[in-house]
């Protein structure tokens, strides 16, 4: 599953905002970013993925979407939503037609954090020098 | 006259995104309506008439698969040519969508140039047919 996401999060990051992920070597232990995009997929059981970043990558990726317009803060919002249903989307292909995938959402500062909690990413990529963390529950 | 093309997709990025690539690709497209999910995109069918239909699968309200079904009850909608755009890649929603009659389908992620290649097979499916009518 952690080789499947990381594949599928390189590919819509490369395809889609033309950015190209590193794979980080272990995890940082505390929570380092301003926004959280998250979807839960369900099925059989529910599987919850959440994206941290920072607001500078999350503005690159709305500007390497759609170069030129302005990266108002509900726009930034709406394509870290399309980024987290483009990673479900595509894991959910490898879950089985059993599998719901639901409605993304994307939270910000002390509410991201403090749905994290003392949650640890499973994997963490540098973005442009930036960290995107990814955490899997489920 | 140029092309009417809907789009339908709840995310407001990925319609601007479609948009651009559809008004950049040297097409000739008159009007580029937008709508967030099926229901909205019937209300624009009730007033204006598109060409080509781009369709996202997974909205809320009203999703694509629906939205396909609605089309397929109305005899002059129905002859709209769909093409679906959707990070959807099961086979079983896949197959069931192109049971629903749609003219293409592109997975997300997806290349401009992709929407570009199911376009202009569209484009040229439509002129081809158009040409025989006459």
């Amino acid at each position: 599953m952690k080789e499947l996401l990381k594949d599928i999060i390189s590919e819509v990051l490369e395809e889609m905002f033309f950015m190209v992920p590193e794979g980080l070597e272990g995890v940082g232990l505390q929570a380092r970013g301003d926004l959280l995009a998250e979807i839960v997929l369900r099925g059989e059981r529910s599987i919850r993925l959440m994206f941290l970043l920072s607001k500078a990558t999350a503005e690159q990726m709305a500007q390497n979407l759609l170069p030129g317009e302005e990266t108002t803060p509900q726009l930034v919002k709406d394509v870290l939503k399309e980024f987290a249903n483009m990673v479900g989307g595509n894991l959910i292909k490898y879950l089985g037609v059993d599998w719901r995938l639901g409605l993304p959402e994307v939270y910000e500062g002390i509410e991201a954090l403090g749905l994290l909690g003392s949650r640890q990413p499973i994997m963490e990529f540098d973005v442009d020098g930036e960290i995107l963390s990814v955490y899997l529950e489920g | 006259m140029g092309f009417n093309i809907l789009i339908v997709d709840d995310s407001t990025s990925i319609r601007r995104m479609l948009k651009r690539i559809v008004e950049l690709s040297g097409f000739d497209v008159e009007n580029v309506f937008e709508a967030s999910n099926g229901r909205e995109a019937l209300e624009v069918l009730k007033t204006e008439w598109v060409d080509f239909i781009l369709c996202d699968i997974h909205m809320p309200e009203m999703d694509g698969i629906e939205l396909l079904k609605a089309l397929k009850q109305d005899e002059v909608l129905s002859r709209i040519p769909v093409v679906m755009v959707s990070t959807e890649g099961r086979p079983e929603i896949v197959q069931e969508v192109r049971r629903l009659g749609i003219r293409g389908y592109v997975q997300k992620p997806f290349t401009p140039e992709e929407i570009r290649k199911v376009l202009e097979e569209l484009v040229g499916e439509e002129f081809s047919r158009d040409e025989g009518a006459t």
